[in-house]
């Protein structure tokens, strides 16, 4: 009876252990990712301060300066790998899981495509952003937004400031990158 | 003593899986679709409203924030609706919710359950359920989304929801069941 009781205990430990654990964080599996040809990983230190006309607030500038970097991760479908998908897509699924993100919003078509919008911190201090898009038959991305303590309402009330020719030219810069990895991985196939 | 540990395991998992909304339980099934806007969501939203200045998208995000949690979920497989249509007969019973209308045509049975408000034509909760009737002689579901068929859709709303401005937002998403949502929305205000 005590035996029973003592491995009952031990089993509940061992759960509630389990569970605590840390899983790898996605900053890692970014790292560990950098030299694997399949991936694509951007790090875009945004200048956002560039992004903005000069007549902005010191108060303004504290909001802006909250956004730090953007880091992308997108892996593109290969249809002689379906076992390296599906593993990839379990440990990044697995990694998003983690109970310190929050989910905004989610969608999902059956097993075609899906969408996670997360994040970490509070609505109106967010530390970071994450915006997670599976489509079968392309691939799948993560986007990290990294800052400290953002404040997506204040941000949007700042958009009308931003200097749209800048942010155009910044976004064809990251936007040229994939769509060249996407060219050089179909010459390769 | 190994069926008491046995029915101590049954008790922890029953109540786990009773305690997970039927949204959750089908999350990862490959054979539902789902669209989830959680609460955190429309906080968001709410302070964003604030910060605008423009009335006409005040308007609508003022609509928006009535409401704090959503969740449809369109399911492929006759097992999983009839999960769902247990989950909704719990949840009624549960939450003591009345019938709003039910429809029953020709090619699908749709409920409306709601949790009344405070105020008249507002509702706490509103909770869908359409289930596709099988005819006899045809294999073929009469709805399908990229190919799949779907026999069952349900569909949650939470928030403090003025009945006549949410068909107004159905009508813009293009959901299933907008239709039958205006239906009741009029039948109510009768």
């Amino acid at each position: 009876m005590k035996k029973n009781a003592l491995y009952l205990l031990t089993l509940l430990i061992g759960i509630t252990t389990l569970s605590c654990e840390q899983g790898p964080s996605l900053q890692q599996y970014f790292v560990e990712k950098m030299d694997d040809p399949s991936f694509l990983i951007v790090n875009l230190p945004i200048q956002i301060d560039s992004l903005f006309q000069d007549d902005i607030t010191e108060k303004e500038r504290n909001i802006i300066a909250g956004v730090g970097k953007l880091n992308l991760l997108f892996y593109k479908q290969n249809k002689n790998q379906p076992e390296k998908y599906t593993a990839e897509l379990g440990e990044v699924k697995a990694i998003l899981s983690a109970k310190k993100y929050q989910h905004l919003m989610d969608f999902k078509a059956f097993d075609n495509a899906q969408g996670n919008f997360l994040f970490e911190g509070e609505t109106d201090q967010i530390n970071e952003g994450i915006i997670f898009l599976n489509a079968k038959n392309l691939g799948f991305g993560v986007l990290r937004i990294l800052g400290d303590e953002i404040n997506p309402a204040a941000l949007l009330s700042l958009s009308k400031k931003i200097k749209m020719d800048q942010l155009e030219s910044q976004i064809k810069n990251s936007v040229g990158t994939l769509g060249g990895f996407m060219e050089s991985q179909d010459i390769i196939q | 003593m190994k069926k008491n540990t046995l029915l101590i395991v049954t008790l922890i998992a029953s109540f786990w899986v009773s305690g997970q909304s039927i949204f959750e339980r089908y999350a990862d099934n490959d054979e539902v679709t789902l669209v989830s806007i959680s609460p955190k969501m429309f906080k968001m939203l709410g302070q964003m409203s604030l910060s605008l200045d423009d009335p006409e998208a005040q308007e609508y995000l003022e609509m928006v924030t009535s409401i704090n949690n959503f969740k449809v979920l369109v399911s492929s497989n006759q097992e999983i609706s009839g999960d769902m249509l247990k989950w909704v007969n719990q949840q009624v019973l549960k939450q003591d919710l009345d019938e709003l209308m039910s429809i029953k045509d020709k090619e699908a049975d749709v409920t409306f359950y709601v949790k009344e408000g405070k105020k008249e034509d507002y509702v706490e909760q509103l909770l869908m359920y359409v289930n596709e009737r099988v005819q006899s002689g045809s294999e073929n579901s009469n709805f399908n989304i990229n190919g799949r068929q779907i026999n069952a859709v349900l569909m949650l709303l939470e928030g403090n929801i003025d009945l006549n401005k949410i068909s107004k937002l159905t009508d813009q998403m293009d959901l299933p069941g907008g239709n039958q949502l205006r239906k009741a929305q009029q039948k109510k205000s009768l």
